[in-house]
C-alpha cells in the first residue's frame, strides 16, 4: 500500500517541478557563496567648499545609505591632497566627526597655484577598512572674493555685491553668471528677501521697505552664492544696520492687540469655544446618564436577588 | 481524526441538540477550556508570554535609550505605533458595531459569534491605547493631559472618547455575561478552583432565569447596544479628526471620519472571521459555527469591501484631479516608494474579498477566512500609507535638516513592541475565553432559541 502511495507521489513530480527544484538548489548555493564573502559597506563622499567672511574650508562628508537612511561614517581618517592623489602632495589627514565630516581649514588667502581657468584642484581619499569600502573624490575650486555693500540712491535703499576671481598674477577677472541670494537672519531661520544674478562681477537689488528690524530698527544681511560648481558656498554678511522698521516693546497697545487677535479656536487659547463645551457636555451627559442608569439596573438586579433569598429563608 | 469520525461526531452533536440537552453538555462544548488544560493550550500560552517578554525588552530599550531607537524623527513623528493604535481601535469599533447591531436587530444566527465580537471589542480597546503610550516621549508627563487638558485639543477628545468607550463596552460585555455567570455558578460539578466559583457567584449578581430578571437585563442590554454603536462611531471619528483637522497633504479631508469608520469595521470584521475560524477548529464548534455564519459575516465583509473601495477611490481621485503640489507629491510617492503596499492595500484588499464573496462558488469557510486575512493585512497597510507617506511630504518646507530625518524606517524596537502588543491581545482574548464560554450557553439552553 505504502509503495503505491510513494509511486503515485513520484509520478506527480514532472519534469518542470524537477527543473524548479534544481533552480532553487542552485539559487541557495549562490546565496551561500555570497554569504561566505565579507561584504563591505559601500561608502559615499560629498565635498563642499565653504568661502565665508574670514574662513575658507573644504568639508568631506563620508556616509553610507542603509534602508533609505543616510548614516555617517564616524572616526575614520581621510586624506586631503593638493591636485591629484598620484601627485602625493598631502595637505592634511583628518578624522571624521560624529556627523561623518572632516573639515580642512585653509588660510584666509591660500596661495595655491591655479591653472589657466583659475582653478585649483583638491582630492580627498578614504582608504577604507574591513567594514567600509574605500572611496575618493576630487573638487575643482575657484577662489573668489566677494564684497557686500549697502547704498542709498535717490532715497532707494540698494544692496550690492561685487565678486571677482584672482589669477596667478593677481589679475582681476569679474565673476560671470552666478546666482546670489540675500537673507535676513531671523529667530528660527533666515528670511529670503531677494535673489539676483552676478553679471560682470556685479549685482544689485533693492532692499525691501518695511522689513521688521529689532526694537531700534537694526537688521543684518547675508549674501550667499549657494552650491556653485566652482565657487562652492560663498557667504558675506553685514551686521546691525538701521534699515529695518522698529519694533517697540514699551507700547502696551501692541500687546493688547496680540491678545485680541488670537483666534478663539487656537490650541493655546485660554478658553474653548462655547459651542464645543456645549457639545461635549451634551454628549457626555447623554452617554454617562445611560451608563449610570444601567449600573443602577444592575444594583436593582442584585437587590431583587437578595430580597428573594431573605424571603426563601423566612 | 478522519472525516468519517468527525462527521459522526458532528452528527452526534446535532442529534443531542435536537433532544433535551443538558446545560452541562453545552458548557462542555462551548467552554472545554474551563475544565481541561491541553498541551496545545500550554504551548500557546508559552508562545504568547515569550512574545510579551520580547515586547517588554524592546520597551526597556526604548525607555532607557530614548525614542532615538525608533524610526520616528523630527518630520515623521508617527510610525508603526500609531498605525497599530488605529488598527486595534478599528477592531474594537467593528466588534461593537457587529455585537450591538446584531443584538438590536435580534438576528437569529447571532448567538455563536456574539461573544467573540464582544470580547474582541473590549480586548482591542485595551490594547490600542497602549501603542499611543509608546509614542509619547515623556510618559512621566502623561497626567498633564488630565490636569492641563484643553477641550479644544483633539488629543483631549481622544482621551475622553476612548475612556468612555472602554467603560461602555465593558458594561455591555458584562451584561451579556451575567446569565452565563449564573449558569457557571449553578453547575455543581464544574471542576474549577473554588475562587473562580466564588467569583462566578459574585459576578452573577444573583441572576435567575425569570421574566423579572430578564426584563431588567434585556432593557439594559438594549440601551448599551445602542450606546456602544453610537460611541464607537464617535470615538473612531474623533480619531479620524485628529488627522483631518491637521493641515497635511492626504489628511485634511472632510470624508476622513466616515472613511476611517468604514475601514475600521472592514478590518474588524476580517479579524472576527479569523477568530471564528480559529475557535471553530480548536474547540470543535463545527455544529454551532457553521458555513452559514461565515457566509453571513462574509457578506458583511463584501459590503464593507465595496464601501472601503469607494471611499478610497473618492479620496485619491479628488486629490489626483486637484493636482495641488503636495497632494501630487504624495500620490507620486505612493505609486513609487510605496507601490506594492499601495497595490496590496487598495487594490488586492478590495478586489480579492469582492471576488471571493461575490461568486457563490468561492464561498467556502476557508476561502472566506482567506479573504478576511487579506482584508486585515490590507487595512494595516492602509493605515501605514495614511500615516507615513504624508509625514514625509509636509506642506512646510524642510530646511537645515538631516536627510535621515526626512524618511521613516521602522526599527526592531518598534516591531518587538508591536509583537508584544499582538501577543498581549491574544493572551487577553485567550484568558477571557478561558474564563467564560466562548459561545453564550444561556442563549442556547433557552428553549426559545
Amino acid at each position: 500500500m505504502k509503495v503505491i502511495k510513494v509511486r503515485s507521489f513520484l509520478g506527480k513530480i514532472n519534469q518542470l517541478q524537477i527543473i524548479i527544484l534544481l533552480m532553487l538548489v542552485c539559487h541557495a548555493g549562490a546565496f551561500s557563496q555570497n554569504n561566505s564573502k565579507e561584504k563591505k559597506i559601500r561608502v559615499r563622499m560629498n565635498l563642499t567648499y565653504q568661502n565665508a567672511e574670514k574662513s575658507k574650508s573644504l568639508t568631506a562628508s563620508l556616509y553610507y545609505i542603509e534602508d533609505r537612511v543616510r548614516n555617517p561614517v564616524i572616526n575614520e581618517m581621510v586624506t586631503f591632497y593638493l591636485g591629484d592623489i598620484s601627485e602625493n602632495i598631502v595637505l592634511d589627514s583628518l578624522s571624521t566627526d560624529e556627523n561623518g565630516e572632516a573639515t580642512l581649514l585653509f588660510e584666509e588667502d591660500p596661495k595655491f597655484t591655479v591653472d589657466e581657468d583659475r582653478l585649483f584642484h583638491i582630492s580627498v581619499n578614504f582608504n577604507g577598512n574591513k567594514i567600509y569600502s574605500g572611496v575618493s573624490s576630487d573638487i575643482s575650486i575657484k577662489d573668489i572674493t566677494m564684497e557686500l555693500f549697502l547704498s542709498e540712491i535717490n532715497s532707494a535703499k540698494m544692496i550690492s555685491v561685487r565678486a571677482y576671481e584672482l589669477g596667478n598674477n593677481k589679475e582681476i577677472v569679474p565673476v560671470e553668471d552666478a546666482d546670489v541670494n540675500f537673507y535676513v537672519p531671523r529667530l528660527f531661520s533666515n528670511q529670503l528677501i531677494g535673489e539676483g544674478n552676478i553679471s560682470e562681477g556685479k549685482c544689485s537689488i533693492e532692499f525691501p521697505e518695511n522689513l521688521a528690524g529689532d526694537t531700534i530698527g537694526n537688521i543684518s544681511l547675508i549674501a550667499r552664492i549657494e552650491g556653485h560648481k566652482f565657487y562652492g558656498n560663498v557667504e558675506r554678511q553685514i551686521k546691525d544696520f538701521r534699515w529695518g522698521t522698529t519694533q517697540p516693546i514699551e507700547e502696551d497697545k501692541s500687546l493688547m492687540t496680540i491678545e485680541i487677535t488670537i483666534p478663539t479656536r487656537a490650541l493655546w487659547h485660554t478658553n474653548a469655544p462655547l459651542w464645543m463645551i456645549v457639545t461635549l457636555i451634551i454628549l457626555l451627559t447623554g452617554v454617562w446618564s445611560h451608563y449610570f442608569y444601567v449600573i443602577f439596573q444592575l444594583f436593582k438586579l442584585n437587590r431583587i436577588s437578595k430580597n428573594k433569598q431573605v424571603h426563601q429563608h423566612e | 481524526m478522519t472525516n468519517c469520525s468527525r462527521d459522526i461526531r458532528i452528527h452526534r452533536i446535532l442529534k443531542i441538540r435536537s433532544m433535551d440537552k443538558t446545560e452541562y453538555n453545552l458548557l462542555s462544548e462551548f467552554a472545554p477550556q474551563l475544565r481541561t488544560r491541553t498541551n496545545l493550550g500550554k504551548t500557546w500560552m508559552i508562545i504568547l508570554i515569550t512574545g510579551i517578554l520580547i515586547g517588554l525588552f524592546g520597551l526597556y530599550i526604548q525607555i532607557t535609550r530614548g525614542h532615538i531607537v525608533t524610526g520616528m524623527r523630527d518630520y515623521v513623528v508617527w510610525g508603526v505605533y500609531i498605525v497599530n493604535f488605529i488598527f486595534f481601535m478599528g477592531l474594537s469599533y467593528a466588534g461593537a458595531l457587529v455585537a450591538g447591531s446584531l443584538h438590536l436587530m435580534q438576528t437569529k444566527w447571532r448567538k455563536p459569534i456574539m461573544r467573540m465580537a464582544e470580547i474582541l471589542t473590549v480586548v482591542s480597546l485595551m490594547i490600542g491605547p497602549l501603542f499611543i503610550l509608546l509614542c509619547i516621549g515623556r510618559l512621566d508627563r502623561l497626567y498633564y493631559l488630565f490636569i492641563y487638558g484643553r477641550i479644544q485639543s483633539p488629543i483631549t477628545w481622544d482621551v475622553i472618547a476612548i475612556s468612555t468607550d472602554l467603560i461602555g463596552c465593558l458594561i455591555f460585555l458584562y451584561l451579556a455575561l451575567i446569565p452565563d455567570f449564573a449558569k457557571l455558578r449553578d453547575f455543581q460539578d464544574l471542576n474549577v478552583q473554588p475562587w473562580r466559583k466564588e467569583l462566578y457567584r459574585l459576578l452573577a449578581l444573583g441572576y435567575q432565569d425569570t421574566p423579572e430578571y430578564n426584563k431588567i437585563l434585556k432593557r439594559s442590554k438594549n440601551i448599551m447596544a445602542a450606546i456602544i454603536i453610537a460611541i464607537a462611531i464617535i470615538v473612531y471619528s474623533v480619531l479620524a479628526w485628529i488627522f483631518s483637522v491637521t493641515l497635511q497633504p492626504g489628511w485634511h479631508s472632510a470624508i476622513f471620519g466616515p472613511y476611517f469608520v468604514i475601514a475600521a469595521v472592514y478590518s474588524g470584521t476580517g479579524v472576527l472571521i479569523i477568530i471564528m475560524w480559529l475557535y471553530r477548529r480548536i474547540y470543535n464548534l463545527q455544529a454551532y459555527i457553521t458555513k452559514e455564519h461565515f457566509v453571513k459575516v462574509g457578506v458583511l465583509l463584501l459590503i464593507l469591501a465595496a464601501f472601503f473601495g469607494y471611499f478610497t477611490f473618492s479620496e485619491y481621485l479628488t486629490k489626483w484631479y486637484g493636482s495641488e503640489k503636495n497632494d501630487s507629491l504624495l500620490i507620486d510617492k505612493l505609486f513609487s516608494e510605496f507601490f506594492w503596499m499601495f497595490i496590496i492595500s487598495n487594490y488586492l484588499g478590495v478586489i480579492l474579498p469582492l471576488i471571493i464573496m461575490g461568486i457563490p462558488k468561492f464561498r467556502t469557510i476557508n476561502s472566506i477566512t482567506f479573504a478576511a486575512i487579506i482584508s486585515v493585512v490590507a487595512l494595516w497597510f492602509n493605515r501605514y500609507l495614511i500615516v507615513v507617506p504624508t509625514l514625509e511630504t509636509p506642506y512646510l518646507p524642510i530646511q537645515d535638516s538631516r536627510t535621515e530625518f526626512l524618511f521613516y524606517s521602522s526599527t526592531w524596537v518598534e516591531w518587538s513592541t508591536t509583537l508584544g502588543g499582538i501577543a498581549l491581545f491574544c493572551l487577553l482574548f485567550t484568558l477571557l475565553s478561558k474564563f467564560v464560554p466562548i459561545i453564550e450557553v444561556s442563549g442556547f439552553s433557552d428553549s426559545k432559541n
